[in-house]
C-alpha cells in the first residue's frame, strides 16, 4: 500500500458531480449504510461489551482527546463569543497526533499515519475560525473509513463504529461545543436540522426501526428525550437540544419538527440519507474542505476551473455560498465556502410615480396627535422628545458614559 | 398606496403575523424609493438608539423597542442583518422595512453582510421565504431590496457606524461617499470590508477567518478615527456575551441585539442610546417572554415523502 498525505480538491461547483461518482464516495456512502445495517433495532446497551482490540484502541484515542479538553479548561473572556483556549486545544491535539494515530495501528500499517492524520486532526473542529459543523463530524467517519479500509475492524465490529466509538465521539464533539463554545459552522439555524451534527440522526433512526413504541412523533417530547437518550442516538441527539436550547421545539428545530410528522423510522433512515447526500455531502462549502488520498480515492479527472472558480469566498458566520438557490431545508453545514457568484443581478430601478399609486407617501411621518413638535428639519432630521412615556420592556442599565469630544487645551 | 395601508401593514406584523405578497411587493417598491435617496454614509442627529443583529428574532426586536420605546418618539438605527439563522426573518425585516416607510426620518436600517443573496441562501432566509410564501419571490423582492440599503451612517459627525469594520481600501469617509452600492455584495473590495471586517487584539490588517473582510488593530481604528474625526465606531456582526463590548481602547465598540443567540448562546443583548449631548447609555435585555406553545401543522419535507 502507498498510503499519502491526503489532499483536497474539490473547488468548484463544477466538480461536485464528479466527486459523487468517485471511488471515495462510494466508500463513504456504503461505509455509512453499512453501519446503517447493523445497528437496526440495537440499543446502546445491546453492544459488545467486549469489544476487539482495534475498537478499544480507538476508544482510548479518545479517551485520550477528552484528557485533552481537561487539560486546557476555558479562559475567562469576556469578548468573543467562541472561546480561544480552544485553539489551546487544537494545538496540543496537532503536536501529539502523530503519536495518538500511530498507537491504534498495528506494525503493518504505521505507514498509514501520514493518510489518517488530517481526517483525526480535522474532526474536532477549526481551530482558525473556533467552529465546528457536519463537516467535522464527515471527517470522522473517514477516519473510521480509513481504519475499516485497512481491515482494522472485523465484520462484527461493525455495529459498535456506531454503538461504542461515534457515540463515545458525539460525546466528545459536544463537549468541545460546549466547553469551548464552538459556533455552528455555517448553521442554517433554525431551518437546519442540528447545528452541528447529522449522522446521529440518521444512525439513531436506523436503531428505531422496528420499535414498537417509540415512534417519530415523539421527537419533540422532552420527556421521551430524558428516557431513552442512554439507548437510541436519535433521543440522545434531541436531549442535547433540549438541554442547549430554549424556546419553543417547532421554533428552533423547525427541520426535526416536520420529520416527528413521518409515519416510519424507515421512513425517516431513508429521507435522511437523501438530505445528507443533497444538503452536506453534495455541498461546496461543506466538501471542499473533504480530502482525498489512497483510501479514499479521487479516482475521475476534475475539470479544470477558471481562477474564478478557485477562489475561496467568505466562510463561518455568513459563508457565501455558491448562487444556486436550495430547493430545501438544509441541514448544518461544515466550514467556509467558496465560489464567486456567477449571477449577480442589477437592482431594480423603481419609478417613483409607480411606487406610490394611491399619491404620495408622506416622506416624513410624524404622528399627528400628542406632544407638540416643531416640523422636522431637512437633514438632519432627528430630534426626539423624552421616551420614557413609551418604554414598557425590562432592561438593565449596563453602562454609562459620554462620547462628547474631549476640548482642546484652551489658550491661555 | 397610502400612510393607511402601511399602518394597517404594521398593525398586522406587530403580531408576528405575515403580510400578503402583494402588499410585501408594494412595500419595497416604497422603500427603495426611499433608501435609494440614502447617502452611503448616511448622516444623523442624536438622540438616537443604535442597535446590532437582530437576524429573526422577532419577539425579541419587539422587547427591543418596549425597552428603548417606540416609534417615532424614539430614534433608531439599525446596523443590518435582520434576516437569517432565527425562525421570523421575514416577519422582522419586513416590519423593519414597514417602519422604514412609515417614519423614514426617524429610523436608518444598514446594510449587514446576511442582506445579500448569496448568504441568505445558505443561513435560512431563503429556505423560510419558500416555505412561508411558496414561492422564492417575496426572497427576490427583498434581496433586489437589500443593494438599496446604506452602508453607513454618521451620527452628528462623531460616530460612526456600520455592520463590520474598516477595509484597506477605505482612508477617509469620502471613500465610502463615492461607492456604488447597489450591488449585490461582493467577495472583495471596500463594500465587502465594511460588511464583513472584525476588531482584533493583533496591530494592522490581518487576514479575516470568516474568508472576507480583514482583522483590524487599533493602530488602524486610533488612525481612522483621528482622521476622520470621530469619536468612536460602533459595530455590530459579533456574538458578544454581554451584547457590547469596547475594543481598541474604546475606539470601536460592538454592539449585538440578539439576546440568547439562536435559542442556545445565553447571550445578553443590548443597545446603546445616545442623548443630545452624545451621552451614551447601554440597556442590556433578555429574550422576550413566551407564551405557550401553539398549535402548529407539519410539513412533512420532500426528502421524507
Amino acid at each position: 500500500m502507498s498510503f499519502v498525505e491526503p489532499q483536497k480538491l474539490l473547488a468548484a461547483e463544477a466538480h461536485i458531480p464528479v466527486w459523487e461518482t468517485s471511488e471515495a464516495y462510494r466508500r463513504l456512502i456504503s461505509f455509512i449504510e453499512t453501519i446503517g445495517d447493523a445497528v437496526v433495532g440495537k440499543t446502546i446497551s445491546d453492544r459488545n461489551p467486549e469489544p476487539s482490540k482495534s475498537v478499544k484502541k480507538l476508544l482510548g484515542l479518545l479517551d485520550r482527546v477528552d484528557k485533552l479538553i481537561d487539560d486546557t479548561p476555558p479562559v475567562e473572556t469576556t469578548g468573543r463569543f467562541g472561546n480561544p483556549a480552544y485553539r489551546d486545544f487544537h494545538k496540543k491535539l496537532e503536536e501529539q497526533a502523530d503519536e495518538l494515530i500511530s498507537g491504534i495501528l498495528d506494525g503493518a500499517h504505521k505507514g498509514a499515519v501520514v493518510e489518517l492524520k488530517p481526517y483525526f486532526l480535522d474532526s474536532f473542529g477549526n481551530a482558525k475560525r473556533i467552529d465546528y459543523g457536519s463537516g467535522h463530524e464527515l471527517a470522522f467517519v473517514a477516519l473510521l473509513c480509513c481504519c475499516s479500509l485497512i481491515r482494522m475492524f472485523k465484520p462484527e465490529d461493525t455495529s459498535c463504529l456506531c454503538l461504542h466509538i461515534f457515540h463515545k465521539y458525539l460525546q466528545i464533539a459536544r463537549r468541545l461545543q460546549e466547553t469551548y463554545r464552538l459556533e455552528p459552522a455555517g448553521s442554517h439555524g433554525v431551518w437546519g436540522l442540528d447545528d452541528h451534527q447529522f449522522l446521529c440522526y440518521y444512525w439513531g433512526a436506523a436503531q428505531l426501526i422496528g420499535h414498537e413504541e417509540l415512534t417519530p412523533k415523539m421527537i419533540p417530547d422532552r420527556a421521551r428525550a430524558q428516557e431513552n437518550g442512554d439507548e437510541f442516538l436519535f433521543f440522545d441527539a434531541i436531549r442535547f437540544i433540549f438541554k442547549l436550547k430554549t424556546g419553543p421545539f417547532f421554533e428552533h428545530s423547525r427541520m426535526l419538527f416536520d420529520i416527528s410528522g413521518v409515519p416510519e423510522w424507515s421512513k425517516v433512515r431513508s429521507g435522511l440519507m437523501k438530505m445528507y447526500k443533497a444538503e452536506v455531502l453534495s455541498k461546496l462549502p461543506v466538501v471542499q474542505h473533504f480530502m482525498f488520498g489512497y483510501l479514499l480515492p479521487m479516482d475521475k479527472e476534475l475539470p479544470a476551473v477558471s481562477k474564478d472558480g478557485t477562489k475561496a469566498a467568505p466562510s463561518t458566520e455568513g459563508s457565501a455560498p455558491a448562487y444556486k438557490p436550495a430547493t430545501a431545508f438544509g441541514p448544518t453545514w461544515g466550514g467556509p465556502v467558496p465560489a464567486r457568484n456567477p449571477g449577480q443581478s442589477n437592482p431594480v430601478v423603481v419609478d417613483p410615480a409607480e411606487a406610490t399609486p394611491d399619491g404620495p407617501m408622506p416622506m416624513t411621518a410624524f404622528p399627528t396627535s400628542g406632544t407638540a413638535r416643531t416640523a422636522a428639519p431637512a437633514v438632519p432630521p432627528m430630534g426626539a422628545p423624552p421616551v420614557a412615556a413609551t418604554r414598557t420592556g425590562g432592561a438593565r442599565v449596563a453602562e454609562r458614559g459620554s462620547l462628547r469630544p474631549r476640548q482642546p487645551p484652551k489658550a491661555s | 398606496m397610502s400612510r393607511k395601508d402601511v399602518d394597517r401593514w404594521l398593525e398586522t406584523l406587530k403580531q408576528c403575523k405575515t403580510i400578503p405578497e402583494s402588499d410585501v411587493f408594494a412595500l419595497c417598491d416604497m422603500a427603495a424609493e426611499i433608501l435609494s435617496k440614502e447617502s452611503n454614509v448616511q448622516p444623523m442627529s442624536c438622540p438616537v438608539t443604535v442597535c446590532g443583529d437582530v437576524h429573526g428574532q422577532f419577539h425579541d426586536l419587539i422587547e427591543l423597542f418596549r425597552i428603548g420605546g417606540d416609534l417615532p418618539d424614539t430614534n433608531y438605527l439599525f446596523m443590518g442583518d435582520y434576516v437569517d439563522r432565527g425562525y421570523y426573518s421575514v416577519e422582522t425585516v419586513t416590519y423593519l422595512v414597514a417602519l422604514k416607510v412609515r417614519f423614514p426620518e426617524r429610523i436608518t436600517i444598514l446594510r449587514g453582510n446576511h442582506e445579500s443573496r448569496q448568504i441568505t441562501q445558505v443561513y435560512g432566509f431563503y429556505d423560510e421565504c419558500l416555505r412561508k410564501y411558496g414561492t422564492a419571490d417575496v426572497w427576490t423582492k427583498f434581496t433586489t431590496l437589500f443593494d438599496y440599503f446604506p452602508l453607513t451612517a454618521l451620527v452628528e459627525n462623531k460616530i460612526f457606524c456600520l455592520h463590520g469594520g474598516l477595509s484597506p481600501n477605505v482612508d477617509t469617509l469620502d471613500n465610502i461617499r463615492v461607492l456604488d452600492r447597489h450591488q449585490e455584495v461582493p467577495h472583495e473590495g471596500p463594500m465587502c470590508d465594511l460588511l464583513w471586517s472584525d476588531p482584533d487584539d493583533r496591530v494592522g490588517w490581518g487576514i479575516s477567518p470568516r474568508g472576507a473582510g480583514y482583522t483590524f488593530g487599533k493602530d488602524i481604528s486610533e488612525a481612522f478615527n483621528q482622521k476622520n474625526d470621530l469619536q468612536l465606531i460602533a459595530r455590530a456582526h459579533q456574538l458578544v456575551v454581554e451584547g457590547f463590548n469596547w475594543s481598541h481602547d474604546k475606539n470601536v465598540v460592538t454592539i449585538f441585539s440578539a439576546p440568547n443567540y439562536c435559542y442556545r448562546c445565553g447571550n445578553q443583548a443590548a443597545i446603546m442610546e445616545l442623548d443630545d449631548n452624545l451621552n451614551y447609555v447601554f440597556l442590556q435585555f433578555e429574550p422576550a417572554p413566551r407564551r405557550g406553545e401553539l398549535q402548529v401543522t407539519r410539513k412533512t419535507p420532500d426528502y421524507f415523502l
